[in-house]
């Protein structure tokens, strides 16, 4: 699947990423039609947030 | 609302409909901020004394060199008193902030040191300044013996284990939170131990021996490892469990936790305090390597964890799932390894 994949500061990315998988019992699987970020989301994209690593996916 | 008596809504002081009605908490129960702060010892108390001593001459030496160096027999020395003044200020600003004092003690026994060999090369030839030379010589010999009073005081009980150690190593732990489901329930969860490890993340695993007696084997972030037997002191069901390690244990460790219903009768708060010390010798592992350097912040998302697991069923996370390419340092990391999809479909792949 694409995902919204946070590269870097200011540096966001729609990548191909591995599917999803269910991996609890209560998992669910959910296909969405777009994504963005939020304006919560601008810590971690302006680089606030000291945990970020390349690759992780924002949003949904 | 005001006027709107209702017998079932919950009671606050100073609520106007419940004038009369409110009576305090039982001192048993009333909330762990209204104690009084543990006091602080007499080493904690002489460092806090030395560091604001070294800022108070670090600031003198190095806003007023010249007038400092009239008084202690070095009049020309403007630049290197500034140097010393710098010195001081770190020194007793690392005394101030930081949790470990002991390698603080030992800057200021090194400054000290400095300063007795810059003064005996002080050479003035005027006799009042030789004077003033030779008392400041003696000033910072008494400074400097009470320094290595204090670090060794300090040393010798990092290795003792003993009472109240400056410097972070040793921990108390108060923390507290509100959890949906009814005492009895969280109380019979805590009970059964080998719950312990799923919620408290140092907690690498707990053998139980009888019924009142446990191993735990606690496992740090910096790799240490520590071993102890427990045993369960106090066991009111439904309200409190009390815990402390035996007798000629590595760590004493001690701990509570209490299990109080919830105003308005919904959930439970779980009240936990926690009390180590560190291994005995200087061949222990600092507490700082086991606990982390935040013992209270690694309590609080270990009773996160435990609302999650007896609320859900099971602690939130996101390893495991999918991400973009990670970079080559990312991919050293336990968070940065391919996800389980990832994994998955690799060997669908070959």
């Amino acid at each position: 699947m694409r995902a919204n994949c946070w590269n870097g500061i200011t540096d966001l990315r729609i990548e191909e990423v591995p599917d999803p998988r269910i991996l609890n019992p209560r998992d669910v699987v959910i296909r969405i039609s777009s994504t963005a970020i939020c304006g919560s989301d601008l810590h971690l994209y302006d680089g606030f947030i000291p945990t970020m690593m390349k690759g992780d996916i924002l949003g949904p | 609302m005001a006027g709107h008596h209702d017998p079932e809504r919950p009671r606050f002081a100073g609520d106007p409909d419940s004038a009369g009605d409110y009576q305090a908490p039982a001192p048993e129960n009333l909330r762990l901020s209204y104690l009084p702060r543990r006091e602080r010892s007499f080493d904690e108390r002489s460092g806090d004394t030395l560091g604001w001593l070294s800022i108070g001459l670090g600031l003198a030496a190095l806003l007023a060199p010249r007038a400092v160096g009239k008084a202690i027999g070095l009049p020309e020395h403007s630049g290197l008193l500034r140097a010393v003044g710098a010195r001081e200020i770190a020194s007793g600003a690392g005394l101030l902030t930081q949790r470990d004092r002991t390698p603080w003690l030992w800057s200021r026994v090194i400054g000290d040191a400095m300063d007795l060999a810059l003064d005996r090369h002080s050479p003035s030839p005027q006799q009042p300044l030789r004077g003033r030379a030779v008392g400041a010589l003696a000033v910072v010999g008494a400074v400097a013996a009470i320094d290595i009073a204090a670090s060794l005081r300090q040393s010798r009980r990092r290795s003792d284990g003993g009472e109240v150690i400056v410097g972070g190593h040793e921990a108390f732990v108060e923390q507290a939170l509100i959890i949906n489901k009814s005492p009895q329930e969280c109380y019979a969860y805590w009970r059964d131990l080998a719950h312990l490890p799923a919620f408290i993340r140092t907690l690498h695993s707990i053998t139980i021996k009888d019924d009142r007696v446990s191993r735990w084997v606690m496992k740090g972030p910096g790799g240490a490892s520590v071993e102890w037997d427990s045993e369960i002191t106090v066991d009111r069901p439904g309200e409190r469990i009390a815990w402390h390690s035996l007798e000629g244990s590595t760590v004493t460790h001690a701990g509570s936790v209490r299990f109080e219903p919830a105003p308005g009768g919904r959930g439970c708060i779980v009240r936990l305090l926690m009390h180590y010390r560190p291994p005995m010798g200087r061949a222990g592992v600092g507490l700082a390597k086991l606990m982390g350097r935040d013992p209270n912040g690694e309590a609080r998302e270990d009773l996160r964890r435990f609302k999650a697991l007896i609320e859900t069923g099971e602690i939130p996370t996101t390893r495991g799932q999918s991400s973009g390419q990670r970079s080559w340092l990312g991919r050293l990391t336990p968070e940065g390894r391919k996800s389980r999809a990832g994994r998955i479909l690799e060997e669908r792949a070959s």
